[in-house]
């Protein structure tokens, strides 16, 4: 049986070394942050949010090869975690405000999904497969992570050694999918929320990071 | 323990209850009502997310033995049991098996927001081996609790203060928790303290917690289990010496020789 640990650290540069902190792989890229406007959105996100396995996790109807799946839930079984263990509750409804946000990416073959952590659920240490944006050139595939709530005690972020916290709702971050394992759980009492913005980079996608860096925080009112 | 429980007792309906024995009532009464409510509004933390205050937001550090418990490791591992199924139970049934908490104090546990029934916090071993026994005894704490936390791979010990009055409720001050990491740290194995994440460990090494006041919770999203032995009691002058020896030798070794032969040649 294929294991997709296996098979993404072979080909990941990442070090897998517990005692280096190397500044390339053992961080999260920060890239500006927006002015939270989503607050009255939080609740209804929360509640719309449906538990998701590994298995589960894909955009309704686009599911990965039944061969990627079976790598996945063979690593979680040999872990101990189960194939059917919660890593997180999901949310597709893209409520407008939030596909403003979205938008302003301007990603080609964009996913757009809201990751509801609940206290008690753990995304295990993995190495995202998102190649298959774009298999011929995947340095043009990149992962955006908007948080829509602050950081709280017990909200818990790796990037491979490095443990990313103490962020604010608004702040964007992206890193290096293709070398760095990362995990996340929440030991916390609130629930953590987080847009996750995938896609295929384009030139619009440059030119907002450039503005998204240039006014920190980023006003959306500012665009209308 | 139960000596001061039974004065406590006594002097309520006798009427000679010390200042310290009043206080000590009001924990008690307290810990009837909501546990992180109760155990928060207690605390002196400043829970403030983005403050980091050294006194609170830190896990001290007081030296390392030098690891000699890995053959245990895989029996330890195996013999833990999941302390439950459902969240109710995973709190009732985290104690020393015969030394439950009183049932008003695990109901107002209960409560903890956010709480849900498939939050697995760790793995326990109450079986203590002889090496890891006689790690715990050099600690030499009155009224010792030991015991092995093996958390698991997808197991959150969640949010929480803990409540160790009962050890000595009229000075829980002489009341000391100390972890043995048993395993080195992995990526994936989460650990705080207050705001501060406290990583890259070794087996072997000793750390003490301001238990009254911090807010702590531990995770693991790793590929493998985190082994820490747990040691509860009451501080004595053998502990202080202990902490003293241990801090003064890095890592300490000196007790090894005898122990380590007698009970391997048992």
């Amino acid at each position: 049986m294929n294991s997709s640990w296996d098979t993404t650290q072979h080909r990941s540069k990442y070090h897998f070394n517990p005692r280096i902190q190397d500044p390339l792989y053992d961080t999260v890229i920060q890239l500006g942050s927006f002015v939270p406007c989503w607050q009255d959105e939080l609740d209804k996100i929360i509640s719309g949010s449906k538990s998701a396995t590994w298995r589960t996790r894909n955009e309704p109807g686009k599911s990965r090869p039944e061969s990627d799946l079976a790598a996945e839930e063979f690593d979680l079984e040999r872990e101990g975690y189960g194939k059917d263990y919660t890593i997180t509750n999901l949310n597709w409804k893209i409520p407008p405000i939030l596909q403003r946000v979205s938008d302003l990416f301007a990603v080609a073959d964009c996913m757009t999904r809201i990751h509801v952590q609940m206290p008690g659920q753990v995304w295990n240490l993995h190495l995202d497969k998102l190649e298959k944006w774009n298999p011929d050139n995947p340095e043009l595939v990149s992962r955006y992570q908007i948080q829509l709530t602050d950081w709280e005690p017990g909200h818990f972020w790796s990037y491979g050694n490095y443990i990313h916290s103490g962020w604010r709702a608004g702040d964007v971050t992206t890193f290096d999918w293709k070398n760095v394992p990362h995990s996340t759980a929440n030991a916390g009492h609130g629930p953590r929320v987080t847009l996750q913005v995938t896609g295929i980079e384009t030139e619009q996608t440059q030119a907002f990071l450039f503005k998204l860096s240039d006014n920190n925080p980023f006003d959306l009112q500012s665009i209308v | 323990m139960k000596k001061n429980k039974d004065r406590i007792i006594t002097s309520h309906i006798d009427g000679t209850m010390t200042p310290d024995e009043k206080k000590a009532t009001l924990v008690l009464q307290e810990q009837a009502n909501n546990n992180w409510d109760t155990t928060r509004r207690r605390s002196k933390y400043h829970f403030d997310p983005y403050m980091q205050d050294p006194l609170y937001d830190t896990v001290i550090q007081l030296g390392s033995i030098v690891p000699c418990w890995q053959d245990n490791l895989e029996q330890i591992i195996l013999e833990s049991k999941r302390v439950t199924w459902q969240q109710l139970a995973h709190w009732r049934t985290r104690n020393e098996p015969g030394k439950s908490k009183s049932k008003k104090d695990l109901a107002a546990e209960e409560h903890i927001t956010g709480r849900d029934e498939t939050l697995y916090p760790t793995n326990l071993s109450w079986k203590i081996p002889p090496i890891l026994q006689y790690v715990s005894d050099l600690f030499a704490v009155d009224d010792c609790m030991a015991r092995i936390h093996v958390q698991m791979p997808s197991q959150v010990f969640n949010m929480h203060i803990d409540q160790l009055y009962s050890w000595n409720i009229t000075n829980p001050d002489s009341i000391s928790r100390f972890q043995i990491a048993l395993t080195d740290w992995e990526p994936g194995h989460f650990c705080s303290y207050g705001n501060y994440l406290y990583t890259g460990w070794r087996a072997g090494d000793v750390t003490i917690f301001d238990w009254q006041n911090v807010p702590h919770s531990t995770a693991n999203a790793g590929r493998s289990p985190r082994v820490t032995l747990q040691i509860t009691g009451i501080e004595t002058e053998q502990t202080r010496e202990f902490l003293r020896k241990l801090k003064n030798s890095k890592p300490f070794v000196n007790w090894i020789s005898k122990p380590y032969v007698d009970w391997r040649s048992i």
